[in-house]
């Protein structure tokens, strides 16, 4: 069995998927966009007196808060939607392409610097690794520059499971084999059916927790035992990120993910 | 090798060794990297390795008569299935419950003493009492106060005492 996927085909499924998360990610925060509102719960008020930027020089200050307060956030984030959609029908280099990805980037990368007081979103904190990634491919799309940008991706979605694994492992509970158990009983992603499945079937749920553990600190053998053996990885991978975004309603992190496979398809075979 | 293949290449690998740095010795340079990362570049992956508690947020309010009501939980769940792919209230819900989590967690381990200004002031704090304020109210409420507190259990039945009570913020 083997797998085919040029590097070409490779970052265009890379970018058509991280594209779909985008849009989505655009419309909801659009959708509530009342919440972004200067004196608002998401608002720039209460953020811009974080310490964080309160000791900031002036200059500085007066940039952020341009850039951040309500009107002008809210037409950055309808412009990045925009720019998404149009990366989905241009090519995957082009002057036009390297501008839109590019402005991706810097509008991800203003998102992540905004909810520094509150902590980045993990979805964004890995776009921003795979829109860098595509933008950098798209000033110089040859054959170098596009493998050495699928391995840069390949990499950060190895070391992402492999930091998952070890920080589980040194967790006391996820070590027992009861991190998952507590996951399902304890805590507001919880709902009653799932934790009574977890004190039913607490032994599998247990061999889950561990399963979880070694897959995950195991996954860059993804990038040795290449195709076909990988696939079981990418399949694992698959499956998981699906019951998460099933159960945990996570369906961002499921296409974030999954937007870097198609690169470690193109490194592995 | 044209310079520019060697520019995204020294970029790329070097990007990755920070993150590679990062997740290893997280704990020695991790406030350096708050501090430098502007730009959330540089990533921990740690999401789901903590350990599993659940702290709830509830309210409950003061009547112009004197009186007061029970504690109301304040739900953070979302549940339906369309939420997996569509979710825009968990923009705020999430955010709630993230600082209902962090402020539950400073006051365990007494990062700040509750109720003083340097607690009441910072951001999560503010947060959670925006949230909290924002539910609808009878005309007859004229403050209202919030607890955290944490659940166990499926039915979220066994609860220890509150880790933290507010005073009460006028409406």
């Amino acid at each position: 069995m083997s797998i085919i996927i040029s590097g070409d085909n490779a970052i265009l499924w890379v970018t058509r998927i991280s594209v779909v998360y985008l849009i989505i990610n655009c419309a909801e925060k659009l959708y509530a966009a009342n919440q972004y509102k200067n004196s608002d719960i998401l608002g720039w008020y209460d953020l811009r007196r974080h310490t964080y930027f309160l000791h900031r020089p002036n200059f500085i200050k007066a940039i952020l808060n341009g850039i951040f307060c309500f009107n002008t956030w809210i037409a950055l984030i309808a412009l990045r939607g925009i720019l998404a959609i149009m990366v989905l029908f241009l090519s995957a280099s082009g002057f036009l392409t390297t501008l839109c990805l590019g402005a991706i980037f810097v509008i991800i990368s203003l998102s992540n610097l905004r909810a520094k007081p509150l902590g980045a979103e993990t979805e964004d904190r890995v776009m921003v690794m795979i829109t860098g990634a595509l933008f950098l491919r798209s000033l110089m799309p040859d054959a170098y520059v596009t493998t050495i940008c699928l391995w840069f991706i390949a990499l950060q979605s190895c070391l992402s499971y492999v930091a998952a694994g070890l920080a589980k492992i040194n967790n006391k509970s996820w070590l027992k084999g009861n991190g998952l158990y507590n996951v399902f009983t304890t805590g507001n992603f919880h709902s009653e059916k799932l934790g009574q499945f977890a004190i039913d079937h607490w032994k599998l749920v247990r061999l889950i927790s561990w399963a979880t553990i070694i897959i995950e600190c195991a996954f860059p053998l993804v990038l040795i035992v290449k195709a076909p053996y990988g696939l079981f990885f990418l399949i694992w991978g698959v499956i998981f990120h699906f019951i998460i975004a099933l159960i945990f309603k996570f369906g961002k992190f499921f296409l974030v993910w999954i937007a870097t496979y198609p690169a470690i398809l193109f490194v592995i075979q | 090798m044209a310079i520019m293949h060697l520019i995204i290449l020294i970029l790329l690998s070097a990007w990755f060794l920070l993150n590679v740095v990062f997740v290893f010795f997280a704990s020695k340079i991790g406030r350096y990297i708050y501090k430098f990362d502007f730009f959330g570049w540089i990533s921990s992956h740690t999401l789901f390795s903590m350990e599993a508690r659940s702290f709830s947020l509830y309210y409950r309010d003061k009547f112009i008569d004197g009186n007061y009501s029970g504690w109301n939980k304040v739900e953070l769940n979302i549940n339906k299935w369309y939420n997996m792919f569509w979710a825009p209230a968990n923009l705020v819900t999430s955010t709630v419950y993230s600082a209902v989590d962090d402020l539950a967690k400073a006051v365990e381990h007494f990062e700040v003493e509750p109720l003083k200004s340097n607690f009441t002031n910072r951001l999560k704090y503010k947060i959670v009492a925006k949230y909290v304020l924002n539910i609808d109210a009878g005309e007859t409420v004229i403050a209202r106060q919030f607890k955290l507190q944490e659940i166990k259990g499926i039915t979220g039945d066994y609860t220890n005492q509150p880790v933290f009570e507010s005073e009460y913020h006028p409406l």
